[in-house]
């Protein structure tokens, strides 16, 4: 058996380099492929793991105003407590109600940061959890209980039991009733705690779009009825409840649950959602590389099996049938394919992690294990095996032995040309990609680099206050003042560069019906002004001036939707009320420079405080001022955590999908770049062995080694010159469609086109260089010697 | 065992038609030693390769042991290969990356010889030609004669009844040239069949008949037993 392996490893590494060069590029190519399957197959598991997943479907009201259309995940709470009695098929449904991030306190320690979501009694019929303590049927029913998952469960009681420990939330108590497993990762929510929906009595009150809702439907039921069924009694409930909105249309649309992650055009979520673009994209990333890495292996095992013509035809004579040789080959390459397998996979475990980080996602540890990506490996186990064999096997098990023996080239044109056109390939592929890249950073850098029409560096939010504190806020405020770091304060009920509210607005004089959709920033007097924002016209709110909690301020784009050149002075009617218009600001960027800037008003009648925000000099250390505030909010709330967030890194995330997307082509480029780079150095060595002896003949004539490097490096350029021809019109036509998606877009600049183009080349040529020079230096006896 | 009737062996080209072989008749019994000589490009070794059945004739008819033999199937070529015939080269042709017992190895391995009787007949093989010590050794690693014994060895391991040997000392100096020789007039007399090629006069002499080619065209075919005779009592 060693003997045999030693063997094989013998025949087939007759050259060494090429076998490193052979394992190496494959399994690069398939380290890369495997995780990038991994995270397509992952994306694709998104909620499949309850065991009802296919009969979940979720409510999504579609609220059409004019020509703009906002599809809300949220629905009526008559979508629970009606719909489900009114339509047949249906065998429970349940609601969600986002309770945000919220504080825990348990034996006098406070836990902040716990992701709550409030939730009907039937949530465990329809999303099914394992039970780590205690059991799911009665587990919400009594509106004083609380479910939690094993890892804030244990955060808080180590290894004692949960169930039946007394919490406090919100300044209520609650007693654990039940311990779920923790949410699996794929899973379009996430909770650490469980509030039954009636543990709040004004939740039934809640007379909006507010909650998440999703129905179970029945095994036998016609999903198609069912789900017309519904959307069409919800549409009468919402038709009646929003009739004032005359201008505005309402819809609901019912989706699968398993298409949420992925296909959902909701325009917000439980949490992060992927994108089936993302998952096209990186799939079309991994069936590339895959093949440049498998047209390199088989090229160069082509190359090898030519070269061992002259050993088969020997085999043959000494009386080996063709099965013999066929056998052979693919024994070999089965041997080659597993060793590359081996490595890849290695590679792909061990830069597990860190794709892991770049996806933003984290995978079980058991991800390969997963049966469609081993059936995905298999596949490509096979498909390798047959291809990078089927050439050597049949194509030279088939020639005559008397032929092989004799001439060794025998049939180097036909191959040479399906050689250059898979090279071609490949080095088009690598253009498109690198191109690709250049053009989607290129993007992201001019919308970073867009004004975005106030000052956001240098802007935290603070967030976490109890009541008390936001009580306080003027107190707060003069003590944070007297901070030297601090060179403003003001407060806010919404996070600018966070979700707005949606409202409607129109101008006093119109009619009642004419409403127009608005988003609205509710603040406190005080945080234009901090914000630096640049007035069009008019005033900011002035925090003296009572009347100011009757004003509002547009902008620009707001202006113009009312129909107005100059809107200060004229009255508007939001919530029945009317409102006098104080000011009007430039428009600025309130969410990614991808969107065409929205109709904004800001109001400031609510008194709500959700965060207070502070502006730290330009020059301050950031560590020392948030101490010192830190300190400062304390002295309000002893066991005050302090949490925030900079609008500058708010600004900078608008563009998180978009870095992600060019670090994800990144990989795809590098790699693809590293394999055609691979395959170009085997083929131009290749190509200089076999004429090794044409460089020692044109030598002993007097030929110069510039001359020899000229001809061979002659022959490479001209590919890369064809497969620029098309691989620029082909990245154009990409990158063009891509940014049809972008409000503002970069201009396509030709440096875009020939970067791509410019790198390849110079790795060519120093591939080629360092290569010819090797050979074309040597003696020409030494080549000549050979023969 | 061998008969060539009005064998032709011709490329076509676009205007004009190339022969190798014109005409040729042949017969060789049992136990003969074949010498088939001629200048180059005269077709000697495409009438040894017609007779090896690494090619096939254009035209003509060829019975090996009373069988046609001019068109057959791959599996039945490789059927004779296995059993009936010995190649030796010029060049030695021996595979670089095997050892000198693998070499010789080969061929039983694809006759389908068991494992246990490989190793005594390729060990038989080893003590027959001394070089019992050298069957670790890779190819690059022997003389040029001690390549040749070894394809030499490689090609009647499996006791076939037809050896073929395309100019087996050509690239050999004229001692080496002579042992080999020895070797295939011993192998003659234990009564395999012998067809080599070769521009040797002297070596030419070793076999039985001498067939002169020019052209395509067989020239001469002379018996030479009687010399054979002679060769052997110096």
């Amino acid at each position: 058996m060693i003997r045999k392996i030693k063997n094989l490893y013998q025949l087939a590494g007759k050259n060494k380099a090429t076998l490193a060069t052979n394992v190496l590029g494959l399994s690069i190519g398939l380290a890369t492929t495997i995780l990038l399957v991994a995270f397509i197959l992952f994306e694709w598991s998104y909620d499949r793991h309850f065991s009802n997943a296919g009969r979940i479907y979720r409510l999504h009201t579609i609220w059409k105003d004019g020509d703009s259309e906002t599809v809300h995940p949220i629905n009526l709470r008559q979508a629970f407590t009606e719909i489900p009695q009114n339509v047949p098929g249906i065998e429970t449904a349940v609601q969600i109600y986002r309770g945000w991030s919220t504080e825990i306190i348990y034996d006098n320690v406070r836990y902040a940061h716990n992701t709550l979501l409030y939730v009907d009694t039937t949530f465990f019929s329809v999303f099914d959890f394992r039970m780590s303590e205690g059991s799911s049927e009665y587990a919400l029913n009594d509106p004083g209980s609380v479910v939690l998952t094993r890892s804030l469960a244990n955060k808080m009681f180590g290894d004692n039991p949960a169930v039946g420990q007394i919490l406090e939330i919100e300044n209520k108590s609650y007693t654990v009733s039940a311990v779920t497993d923790d949410v699996p990762e794929n899973t379009h929510f996430s909770f650490d705690l469980l509030l039954p929906m009636n543990a709040l009595h004004f939740m039934h009150q809640l007379g909006g779009l507010e909650f998440f809702t999703y129905y179970l439907f029945d095994p036998y039921a016609d999903s198609q009825t069912v789900g017309d069924a519904i959307c069409e009694t919800n549409n009468e409930t919402l038709t009646e409840r929003f009739s004032m909105f005359h201008g505005s249309e309402f819809l609901s649309e019912i989706e699968p649950l398993t298409r949420l992650h992925l296909f959902s055009n909701a325009s917000y979520d439980l949490g992060p959602r992927g994108s089936i673009k993302t998952v096209v994209l990186v799939g079309a990333i991994a069936l590339l590389v895959m093949f440049l890495a498998l047209t390199n292996f088989v090229n160069l095992f082509v190359i090898e099996g030519e070269q061992r013509a002259k050993e088969i035809g020997i085999r043959k004579v000494n009386g080996a049938g063709k099965k013999d040789i066929i056998i052979q080959f693919f024994t070999e390459t089965t041997f080659i394919v597993s060793v590359s397998f081996a490595a890849g996979l290695v590679l792909a475990t061990l830069l597990l992690p860190q794709f892991a980080d770049l996806m933003r996602r984290s995978f079980p540890e058991d991800i390969f294990l997963s049966p469609a990506l081993v059936g995905a490996l298999a596949g490509i186990f096979i498909l390798t095996v047959v291809f990078s064999g089927s050439y050597p096997a049949f194509y030279l098990s088939r020639l005559k032995p008397a032929a092989i023996i004799k001439q060794q080239d025998a049939k180097m044109g036909r191959r040479k040309v399906v050689m250059n056109l898979t090279g071609g390939i490949q080095l088009i592929i690598t253009l498109v990609l690198l191109t690709y890249l250049f053009g989607i950073n290129n993007q992201i850098q001019y919308m970073k680099n867009l004004p975005p029409g106030f000052n956001p560096e240098g802007l935290v939010n603070i967030y976490n206050l109890n009541d008390n504190m936001k009580r306080q806020y003027p107190e707060i405020r003069d003590q944070l003042l007297n901070i030297p770091e601090v060179a403003g304060v003001a407060a806010s009920g919404h996070t600018i560069g966070g979700g707005c509210s949606g409202q409607g607005i129109r101008l006093a004089e119109n009619q009642a019906d004419n409403i127009l959709a608005i988003n609205e920033y509710r603040v406190q007097p005080g945080l234009c002004r901090l914000m630096e924002l640049e007035l069009k016209e008019g005033r900011f709110f002035d925090p003296d001036l009572a009347t100011d909690r009757q004003s509002v301020i547009l902008n620009e784009a707001a202006e113009r939707m009312l129909g107005l050149t100059s809107a200060t002075g004229r009255r508007v009617v939001m919530f029945q009320d009317p409102l006098e218009v104080i000011g009007v600001v430039k428009d600025f960027h309130y969410s990614s420079a991808a969107n065409t800037i929205q109709p904004l008003v800001f109001t400031a009648y609510s008194g709500n405080i959700n965060n207070i925000v502070v502006r730290i000099e330009s020059h301050a250390d950031y560590a020392t001022s948030m101490k010192k505030i830190g300190e400062t909010l304390r002295s309000f709330d002893e066991g005050y955590i302090i949490t925030t967030s900079n609008t500058g890194d708010i600004y900078r995330s608008f563009y998180a999908g978009e870095e992600r997307l060019g670090k994800i082509i990144r990989v795809g480029a590098i790699v693809a770049v590293v394999i055609v780079m691979m395959g170009i150095f085997m083929l131009v060595s290749q190509s200089i062995l076999r004429r090794t002896k044409e460089i020692g003949i044109r030598k002993v004539l007097g030929g110069s080694t510039t001359k020899m490097l000229a001809i061979l490096y002659s022959g490479t350029i001209k590919w890369i010159a064809i497969a620029s021809v098309i691989a620029i019109p082909v990245s154009y036509y990409f990158l063009d469609r891509w940014l049809q998606d972008y409000a503002v877009k970069a201009p396509l600049n030709w440096w875009l086109f020939v970067q791509g183009v410019f790198i390849v080349i110079v790795l060519q040529t120093i591939v080629t260089i360092w290569q010819t020079l090797r050979v074309a230096r040597r003696n020409p006896v030494e080549s000549l010697r050979y023969e | 065992m061998i008969t060539l009737n009005n064998i032709y062996k011709y490329y076509d080209s676009k205007f004009q038609r190339t022969f190798v072989l014109k005409d040729i008749d042949l017969t060789v019994k049992e136990g003969d030693f074949v010498t088939v000589m001629g200048p180059s490009g005269a077709g000697k070794s495409t009438l040894l390769n017609i007779i090896g059945m690494l090619d096939e004739p254009s035209e003509g008819e060829y019975l090996f042991l009373d069988q046609p033999a001019s068109s057959l199937k791959e599996n039945k070529k490789v059927e004779y290969h296995r059993n009936y015939m010995g190649f030796i080269f010029q060049a030695f042709h021996l595979i670089d990356e095997m050892t000198v017992y693998e070499n010789i190895e080969t061929a039983l391995v694809y006759k389908g010889v068991k494992s246990k009787e490989r190793k005594g007949m390729v060990a038989d093989m080893l003590d027959r030609f001394n070089m019992v010590a050298k069957k670790d050794l890779f190819p690059a690693q022997l003389s040029g004669g001690q390549q040749q014994l070894v394809g030499i060895a490689r090609a009647i391991v499996g006791k076939p009844r037809l050896l073929l040997a395309d100019e087996p000392t050509g690239n050999l100096h004229s001692d080496q040239g002579r042992e080999i020789m020895k070797i295939l007039q011993q192998l003659n007399e234990e009564g395999i069949t012998i067809i080599q090629v070769t521009h040797n006069e002297e070596f030419a002499k070793a076999g039985k008949r001498i067939i002169r080619l020019a052209d395509g065209l067989k020239e001469s075919d002379d018996n030479l037993a009687e010399e054979v005779e002679s060769l052997k009592e110096e």
